[in-house]
């Protein structure tokens, strides 16, 4: 679906603040997938989504997006295919009612009224917004609300990809768990690639197939989370946290080499070391939570 | 140690009719709490919970509706002593950048001072002291523009120190930072409380912050609803998370595996505690 | 670039300009132009110039540097040079139909060019060997005499390092907003004047939203470290006279003096 190779950006070319934000960075995307690209402030994370809609334009290198170059003539076409959903991205918010700004992006594709009021209305059920606020103004609705609406703006367009930038920045840990569970549902209604930007491992964790960590500007890892999360170490070393419960389990799997190693969650935790210790009754039980 | 905030049955409440974000209902509830001098104290809820409105009755940006603020033993309704409590409890917010207002960040670390009416030699003494106590000393010149989330965070912090107060609030200093920024500020606070014996409140919704602190309050609609040390506090585990918020995950680990029948001591939030029960626990297994 | 604005045109340096006291800067400047519009002979003209280019000199700056602000008035000073040049009578040098060159004319115009080009690279001078903030401090402290007559000084300089302070970061704000406005399918490039015009909506909008969010902060932030305007407040950077000051002074009257003095006798 996304191809990158050896994708190149300087910021500030040709002054004396010139700084490579991307270094040679080549990586594949598959169709429908949900990938997690990682990385601490600085790491080129931001830089490398920015080239999937054509907001920047490569040093050298190419991106091709569904076979198209983006650099290409066709920034439309484009755009309407990447969702680009910002940090932070309720700030963007301007029209008078909840319903033209999510109808914004439409408005610009040359749809029926109708067509726009379907669209409007799915994008608004995947965000899980109540149709009354469709009349209010923007700006007089909840701070998680307001999110919501923003990235309905996005998704409103189906785009075949959507990019995340951080999308739970700023919230508070059930802001952040709707969000994500949002998210979620929305790939696994399908047809629909999901890109995730975040420092945030835990969330990562939870949610994606596949990890990409950038380190200043440069691919240093990639893999699926457990893979990529295996080398703590390494990751630390970047200004990025592990889990913390991936922490404990992989300093006890030291101890005890037989524990399963993959663990993510705290649910898989529990199970590894229920597992290791033999209690298997307990799991009988917890069915019936 | 005498309390250096006692606030009773404090309610505030008003609704705003903003010109762009609406109404806004700000509220807090019957407060009644008290802060020991020299503490670090952590104040734990969701967006929205009264938490920011709270922080603003302690140093008189906000005056209670009902009840009674007192902060080193004057009363905050007293306007002769408004200075006087603004400068012995600093305060810091969440944007980093609107809260910076020099050009260049000695410039803005000197600006409490100087609205102190502090002699410019003295002026001088106390931002150079806050840079090095916030590790900003090598960033004195530069603009802050140019400093990362952490290191903004850091110059705020330092021009709150630059006055000498004796307490601190950071009022959601660390949720707009990345994990990086959020330990920069984190290390800077713990380390003030530590070494100068400045009294530290911390509101946050991010639960790792509450970990090292001597004291936990969970706010919720205004209200106090939890109160006490961070591994009481962290043992409620269903409670917090229908609160809305998050408990450390080995705690929630300990919290499923006793469930499950494991028999596991409470009040465990720590990594490194953590390791070893659970060390000694599958050691004891493997022998059996 | 814009990332440096908070530097507003200032070039680093060590010289004399460099360290001299912004109020002394500003006082000079405005004798300095005082002294221009009395200029009169072409030799003097001549000799400010000299004078000047050995300044420029001195504060490392070059010529190139200095010109710069003349680009946005090049227009204005061509046409009228053009226009002095054919209609001020005097002798006749050269004739093209109805306009006549004349040898005053082309003195006039030459001298307008001069007197222009001396204005705009003595406020270079300034902008470039001072900081926007000493020069917020400067002003406020040279038109502190003025608050006796309710003239707002320090609110007007605090504006003023505010609005430096927060410059590039709206700047950032608004290719931040742009962006995700193109992302979302606005276009600004295309359609007529008015169309144009409109797609800046939904640019604006977050822009002001933002500004008015911005400044409630500031001023709460502002509040809670104790700023309750410019009464009682201290400062730590104080503008305090040097031999630098000294010395400018010294330099600029005697040249001013002396090139009047040979004028005028």
């Amino acid at each position: 679906m996304i191809r990158i190779e050896n994708l190149t950006y300087i910021y500030l070319a040709g002054t004396p603040y010139e700084k490579k934000a991307l270094d040679s960075v080549s990586l594949h995307i598959e169709k429908n997938s949900f990938t997690g690209i990682i990385g601490s402030t600085g790491s080129g994370k931001s830089t490398l989504v920015q080239h999937l809609n054509g907001l920047l334009k490569p040093a050298s290198g190419t991106v091709t997006v569904d076979g198209e170059d983006v650099s290409g003539k066709n920034l439309k076409e484009l755009r309407r295919n990447v969702g680009l959903v910002f940090q932070y991205p309720e700030h963007q918010l301007f029209e008078e009612t909840v319903y033209k700004d999510i109808a914004f992006g439409l408005t610009k594709q040359g749809w029926s009224e109708e067509e726009i009021r379907d669209k409007v209305m799915a994008a608004l059920r995947a965000v899980d917004i109540d149709e009354s606020l469709l009349d209010k103004s923007p700006f007089e609705i909840s701070g998680g609300q307001k999110r919501r609406v923003a990235i309905a703006g996005v998704i409103a367009m189906k785009p075949k990809v959507l990019v995340l930038d951080e999308p739970a920045a700023g919230l508070d840990p059930k802001g952040r768990e709707d969000i994500y569970r949002m998210v979620g549902a929305m790939h696994e209604a399908g047809d629909m690639t999901v890109i995730l930007v975040s420092h945030n491992m835990e969330d990562v964790a939870r949610h994606a197939q596949r990890v990409v960590v950038l380190h200043k500007g440069r691919l240093e890892m990639q893999g699926t989370p457990g893979e990529v999360f295996m080398q703590h170490d390494r990751l630390t070393g970047m200004g990025l946290d592990v889990p913390q419960i991936t922490r404990v389990m992989l300093h006890l799997k030291t101890l005890f080499p037989d524990l399963s190693s993959e663990t993510l969650t705290v649910e898989d935790a529990k199970d590894a070391i229920l597992k290791y210790i033999g209690i298997n009754l307990w799991k009988e039980g917890s069915r019936f939570r | 140690m005498p309390d250096i905030i006692i606030t009773s049955n404090v309610r505030y409440g008003y609704k705003e009719a903003h010109p762009l974000a609406g109404d806004i209902t700000f509220a807090v509830r019957d407060v009644t709490l008290s802060v020991r001098e020299g503490s670090f104290t952590v104040i734990l809820c969701r967006n929205g919970s009264g938490k920011s409105t709270l922080a603003r009755l302690f140093n008189a940006l906000l005056i209670p509706d009902e009840g009674s603020v007192q902060v080193m033993g004057k009363d905050t309704r007293d306007a002769s002593s408004l200075w006087d409590i603004r400068r012995n409890v600093g305060m810091a917010f969440q944007n980093p950048d609107n809260q910076i207002v020099g050009t260049i960040v000695e410039e803005d670390v000197a600006f409490g001072p100087e609205n102190l009416g502090i002699l410019p030699g003295d002026i001088r003494i106390q931002v150079d002291a806050a840079l090095r106590n916030t590790g900003m000393s090598p960033y004195a010149r530069h603009s802050p523009h140019m400093l990362s989330g952490g290191q903004k965070q850091r110059v705020a912090i330092a021009g709150i120190l630059a006055m000498k107060p004796r307490c601190m609030i950071l009022d959601e200093s660390t949720s707009m930072l990345d994990p990086v920024g959020r330990r920069e500020v984190l290390t800077v606070a713990h380390r003030l409380n530590r070494e100068e014996g400045i009294t530290i409140l911390l509101i946050t919704h991010n639960m790792e912050e509450a970990v090292d602190a001597d004291r936990v309050i969970v706010m919720h609609d205004g209200s106090i609803v939890l109160d006490g040390r961070p591994e009481e506090i962290f043992d409620h585990v269903s409670r917090m998370k229908s609160l809305g918020l998050d408990v450390p995950q080995v705690t929630d680990l300990f919290h499923q595996l006793k469930k499950a029948g494991l028999d596991l001591p409470d009040g465990i939030i720590h990594e490194d505690e953590a390791i070893e029960i659970l060390r000694k626990v599958m050691v004891k297994y493997d022998q059996d | 670039m814009m990332k440096d604005i908070t530097l507003g045109q200032y070039i680093p340096g060590d010289s004399l300009l460099h360290r001299a006291d912004p109020r002394v800067k500003m006082l000079l400047l405005i004798l300095l132009m005082a002294v221009v519009f009395m200029l009169k002979d072409l030799w003097a003209f001549i000799c400010f110039m000299i004078f000047i280019s050995i300044v420029l000199l001195l504060s490392g700056i070059s010529w190139k540097m200095a010109l710069k602000g003349l680009k946005p008035i090049l227009f204005i000073i061509l046409f009228t040079a053009v226009v002095n040049m054919f209609t001020v009578p005097g002798n006749v040098i050269f004739r093209l139909g109805f306009l006549k060159l004349t040898d005053t004319g082309v003195q006039m115009a030459v001298k307008m060019a001069m007197r222009l080009i001396l204005l705009v690279v003595g406020a270079s001078l300034l902008t470039y060997t001072t900081t926007p903030i000493s020069l917020t401090d400067g002003m406020e402290k040279l038109m502190k005499p003025l608050t006796r007559l309710r003239f707002p000084a320090h609110e007007i300089a605090m504006m003023m390092s505010i609005a430096l302070r927060f410059i590039p970061t709206i700047l950032d704000e608004t290719d931040k907003i742009m962006k995700a406005q193109s992302s979302r399918g606005a276009d600004f490039d295309s359609g007529n004047f008015i169309q144009r015009a409109k797609s800046f909506v939904p640019i604006l909008v977050p822009l002001f939203v933002s500004a008015f969010r911005r400044a409630d902060e500031l001023a709460v932030a502002m509040e809670a470290r104790c700023y309750r305007g410019g009464e009682g407040r201290t400062r730590m950077h104080q503008l305090r006279l040097s031999m630098a000051d000294l010395v400018i002074t010294l330099i600029l009257l005697t040249v001013c003096a002396s090139i009047l003095f040979l004028q005028f006798y």
